[in-house]
């Protein structure tokens, strides 16, 4: 089931993660000293730094805001990492929540996984 | 310069960096209070660059500072020109909206700016009558007279192994120095597109500054860095590629990783180009990836207004390139002269929404 859409940074076949809220640094540390792989992650500012660290480990992010040219999205350009952009999301999953995120398409589309 | 040059030059910059701004849209990060402490840059760049851009030229032409581009580690390029011009009009900017611009000194202030910039931006496009990237449809070739060398020195992607350690290496660098920046593209800057004699293109990549700089937080990872700057050339095939002046490369498509059918990386810290072999693409991208968790971790831990300051120093020390190579000794302490706004500036928290309803060329306000 759709929950969400945006602007993707690139064309990508479908991936599946575990949706995970990522607001302050403390959170990306956490997944630094253990794993982000298997992480789709939600973050609400389009810098590149933010997820410097555990970048390459994550199955796709979902941005609320920016561009493609936004900083966020130009990393993830780089790492081919599934990116969507400016998403809006009809309802958040919880952390851990299976979800898909899907660039195949004109928009990437967010998905909830049953 | 008089007051309707100034003016022309407000508006010229107004229109193109009122679209790139609407392009990016958003720059704020949960790791670095970054719209903070470029308020804070700018306008320590309003009230200061003036004098600093008298006294480099008085030091070197800046028609010999934009010529000094052409050269590998410079960093005399696309953005640290358009910031010369560009900081010092955001801070102008910000003081307007503080209602603390004296509009009556404000083309003093402005002109010798200007006048820097287009001297050296010239050159820096050699002389063919564009100023930037823009002006030249996405534009910038700096290196056009390495071509043939930077195409020599390249190989074949072999295999699917190699293009990941290729992407692997471009994605680890490019991430690292947004970090080391504080969260600016500026660390790393793309070039192009050099139009090849077989009708594919070339996107050179300079990454700069890797190690231990005048970055003080570099000190404590940059010594780990195997090289210092390096240049990524990329030669892509059934890519169309331009450039924007923040040194950003747009290709169509968008992909264009998978398009890479040759690609060389070069040690250019000396000013040439020494080839760069496997192994030590892998410890460079081995060295990326430690040192950006140490240093994630390292400004995690620092204060928000320590942050805020260092990100100021990286903004204002965009004029920084073009003193060294003159031979100037400048004071690059900030913040120091946006101590009165400082306590307001501090607390932005936050992107400043896009101007969508703004007319481009009113993006700068001209002088009445």
């Amino acid at each position: 089931m759709e929950i969400g859409r945006g602007t993707k940074v690139l064309d990508a076949a479908p991936v599946r993660g575990s949706w995970r809220r990522l607001s302050s640094p403390d959170d990306v540390l956490t997944l630094m000293d253990t794993t982000a792989e298997g992480v789709v992650a939600c973050v609400a500012d389009a810098g590149a730094t933010f997820l410097a660290p555990i970048f390459d480990e994550l199955t796709a992010i979902v941005c609320l805001s920016g561009t493609p040219m936004s900083h966020i999205g130009i990393v993830s350009r780089e790492y081919q990492v599934p990116c969507i952009m400016a998403a809006v999301l009809g309802s958040e999953p919880a952390d851990g929540d299976a979800v898909e995120v899907d660039c195949s398409g004109a928009e990437g589309v967010v998905r909830s996984v049953s | 310069m008089n007051k309707d040059d100034v003016n022309r030059w407000i508006t010229y910059h107004g229109e193109i960096s009122y679209t790139l701004t609407m392009q990016r849209t958003a720059l704020e990060s949960a790791l670095i209070p970054v719209t903070a402490y470029i308020t804070i840059a700018a306008v320590e760049c309003y009230r200061r660059y003036p004098e600093m851009v008298q006294q480099i030229a008085d030091a070197m032409p800046p028609e010999e500072l934009g010529r000094a581009g052409h050269e590998f580690a410079t960093q005399i390029d696309n953005v640290h020109l358009w910031a010369v011009s560009n900081f010092p009009l955001v801070g102008r900017v910000v003081l307007g909206g503080a209602g603390m611009l004296d509009f009556d000194a404000d083309a003093a202030r402005m002109a010798p700016v200007f006048d820097f910039w287009q001297r050296a931006a010239s050159t820096y496009r050699f002389e063919d009558g564009t100023h930037q990237a823009w002006d030249a449809g996405g534009h910038a070739t700096p290196y056009r007279a390495h071509v043939d060398k930077i195409r020599a020195g390249c190989v074949p992607v072999r295999d699917d192994a190699h293009r990941t350690q290729i992407t692997r290496l471009n994605a680890l660098l490019t991430s690292y120095l947004f970090l080391l920046w504080f969260d600016t593209r500026s660390g790393y800057q793309d070039t192009g597109p050099y139009l090849l004699d077989d009708g594919r293109v070339m996107l050179l990549r300079s990454f700069g500054r890797l190690g231990v700089s005048h970055f003080p937080w570099s000190a404590a990872i940059g010594s780990a860095m195997p090289y210092s700057d390096v240049l990524g050339a990329f030669v892509l095939d059934g890519v169309d590629l331009t450039v924007t002046d923040f040194g950003t490369s747009v290709t169509h498509p968008e992909d264009y990783l998978p398009h890479v059918v040759e690609f060389g990386l070069f040690d250019t810290a000396s000013g040439g180009l020494v080839p760069i072999d496997d192994r030590g693409v892998d410890a460079l991208a081995a060295a990326a990836k430690a040192a950006t968790k140490q240093l994630y971790r390292n400004i995690a831990a620092m204060e928000r207004r320590d942050k805020i300051n260092a990100g100021a120093y990286v903004y204002f020390t965009f004029l920084r390139p073009f003193a060294e190579l003159a031979g100037v000794e400048l004071d690059w302490t900030v913040p120091r002269d946006s101590m009165d706004l400082y306590p307001f500036l501090e607390l932005i928290d936050g992107s400043i929404p896009a101007p969508v309803d703004q007319v481009p060329t009113d993006y700068y306000a001209r002088i009445p």
